[in-house]
């Protein structure tokens, strides 16, 4: 049990780590507002939030922050950036997840505080608060990236991965 | 997606159109950029001028272009140059964010000035 | 069901954009910039006009700014154009030329006010400011007496009508005159064409209209000592704010400052304040006199803008030493 825990928190780390690198070579969003991302990595955790439980999904989020960091974009202050905005994300679907929102208004919540996350971050680090002028970019951005996550999200779980995976053991 | 969902997603919307509002009643069309190095002014642009400035940032130099009243982040040292990327600005609404730089570039009037003689 | 929801969501998402970008104002501003005159000229305005009318407006803008700058330029010649570079340069001395009437009047406006500064404000010192403009450049040899002993006498220039004459190879220079001039021009025109809200900055040269949404504009005076910043600032509406200052061209050759604005009565650079900036109702009548208060001192100014109820004037004499003239009460 420890060990498939184990396996499968590494493989999940591992393809949201994929799906971030991915998503950083895409800068089109920079127009709009500077270091925004679509948080692609995120079905990675809406999934894991779904499927096992709120500290699960957690590590994965914070390892992934850490792996980017370490392979991408180095311990600046993106990580900080990334960091607050993930962990922002995760507490918030995780308290919302409990009330009637689907899967889908889960993630776009979490899509949302990914946004304030950010920018209570940047506007701490910077010790300025003119960061927080980009709050209304963020809020209306982050509902078709969260719609869009849910969506892929709630997909990927109706195909019950671990039922397959246990399959495939016999 | 359920009626909660729908009603999540119109509160946000709500959301951003006031922030949005709000912030646009309080922004400041000035001819004037506030060049800031974290908290601290370091540089003040007078926008009716086409100009090159150059700051130091937290990385290296960050080359600052004044053109037809906009202002953008020209050239800068930074891994991703997200603040070049960024393109123009000319309001306060949309201030230009160097991160790793640490340098923040805000259009405002200050006092409200209309022209400035030299 | 789900993909009425979808629509619906999209839909509102897409109106709450539309709204956002839709601009509801119906005063406008609109601002341009040219480059003539070896300076940045913006103008700025409010109006109900449309985009298309504004445009228009502009680029009669451009044309006056780009005619007079042809006309008063005097290191360039432009085809058709008998401009000052001709008349110092081409014209033999003695012989008579048709200038255009535009030109003839900033000359015969220059020879005027010659005459009312006691020929402090000279337009025919171009031998002279030649020479200190050589000399700022290079900053290196200062000038003797018998570089300085050129001709600037106004009377070797002859303009009847528009018939100009020169004689003894007197030269022209109308910078001291022309962007105020230009400037005013612009001015009315923008007025004639029902624009009464509005900011003409011709470097530093700052004419407004009426402010349209507040009780007037405000204008910023740069401080000499450090010019990024300002020392003070006039409440204006329809007024034009000149400054004549020692921080723009100038040469510092064993620790004396030699600017740009030249006394042709002792042939120097004046050096006994750091800038004068003049408010008045007239941008042509600013800037000459913001040039003749910078070459008068500094007590026979404040004499003369006193007894004179439509000018007002700031002296910046050294970061200690601020002048301001009795009608001069802004803050």
């Amino acid at each position: 049990m420890k060990t498939k825990r184990i396996t499968t928190i590494s493989m999940l780390t591992a393809i949201s780590v994929v799906i971030a690198i991915i998503e950083s070579y895409f800068t089109f969003l920079n127009g709009i507002v500077p270091g925004l991302k679509l948080g692609l990595a995120n079905i990675i955790i809406v999934f894991a939030l779904y499927n096992y439980d709120f500290k699960t999904s957690l590590l994965i989020s914070v390892m992934r922050v850490i792996i980017v960091s370490l392979v991408r974009t180095g311990f600046g202050l993106n990580f900080f950036f990334s960091l607050g905005g993930a962990i922002f994300s995760i507490v918030a679907m995780s308290l919302v997840k409990k009330t009637k929102l689907s899967i889908v208004g889960v993630s776009v919540v979490g899509s949302v505080f990914h946004g304030i996350g950010q920018v209570l971050v940047g506007s701490i680090i910077l010790n300025n608060h003119y960061v927080i002028y980009y709050l209304p970019y963020l809020l209306l951005l982050s509902i078709p990236t969260g719609v869009l996550i849910g969506i892929i999200a709630k997909r990927i779980l109706s195909y019950d991965i671990l039922k397959l995976m246990n399959n495939e053991k016999k | 997606m359920n009626k909660s969902d729908v009603k999540i997603v119109v509160i946000i919307i709500l959301l951003a159109g006031f922030s949005y509002i709000i912030f646009n009643l309080v922004k400041e069309n000035g001819n004037t950029a506030f060049v800031y190095y974290e908290d601290k002014i370091i540089l003040t642009i007078d926008l009716n001028i086409n100009k090159e400035y150059v700051v130091q940032g937290l990385l290296g130099d960050v080359v600052i272009e004044v053109k037809d009243k906009n202002i953008r982040v020209k050239e800068e040292s930074s891994p991703k140059h997200l603040c070049s990327l960024q393109g123009y600005t000319d309001s306060s609404s949309k201030p230009i964010i160097c991160l790793p730089n640490k340098i923040v570039i805000k259009v405002g009037g200050g006092d409200d000035i209309d022209g400035v003689v030299y | 069901m789900k993909k009425k929801v979808y629509i619906i969501v999209l839909s509102i998402i897409l109106i709450c954009l539309i709204l956002l970008f839709v601009d509801k104002n119906t005063y406008k501003e609109y601002s341009k910039d040219f480059y003539y005159m070896d300076t940045y000229i913006n103008v700025k305005l409010n109006s109900i006009k449309n985009k298309s009318e504004v445009d228009a407006i502009f680029e009669d803008i451009d044309y006056l700014y780009s005619s007079y700058h042809k006309l008063t330029d005097r290191y360039t010649s432009y085809d058709g154009i008998i401009n000052v570079y001709y008349l110092n340069e081409v014209l033999p001395d003695g012989q008579e030329v048709i200038i255009d009437e535009r030109l003839a009047d900033i000359i015969s406006l220059g020879i005027e006010y010659y005459n009312k500064t006691d020929g402090l404000f000279n337009i025919a010192a171009g031998n002279l400011i030649e020479v200190w403009k050589e000399f700022i450049d290079e900053c290196n040899f200062l000038p003797d007496d018998s570089d300085l002993n050129v001709n600037i006498d106004i009377n070797d220039i002859i303009l009847e009508k528009d018939t100009y004459v020169k004689n003894n190879n007197i030269k022209l220079d109308l910078g001291a005159v022309a962007k105020g001039y230009v400037t005013e021009l612009v001015g009315n025109y923008l007025e004639d064409s029902g624009i009464y809200s509005y900011v003409i900055n011709a470097g530093g040269n700052v004419k407004v209209g009426k402010a349209y949404d507040k009780e007037s504009f405000v204008i910023g005076i740069t401080d000499p000592s450090n010019p990024s910043t300002i020392f003070t600032k006039v409440n204006v509406n329809n007024k034009s704010v000149v400054t004549s200052g020692n921080y723009q061209r100038y040469c510092v050759l064993d620790n004396i400052n030699y600017n740009h604005i030249i006394n042709p009565k002792t042939r120097y650079p004046v050096s006994d304040k750091m800038a004068v900036t003049v408010v008045g109702n007239s941008s042509t009548i600013s800037d000459i006199y913001s040039t003749y208060l910078y070459i008068l001192p500094v007590e026979d100014g404040l004499e003369l803008v006193n007894s004179n109820p439509d000018i007002e004037a700031i002296w910046y004499i050294d970061e200690k030493t601020i002048v301001r003239s009795d009608n001069f009460n802004y803050e």
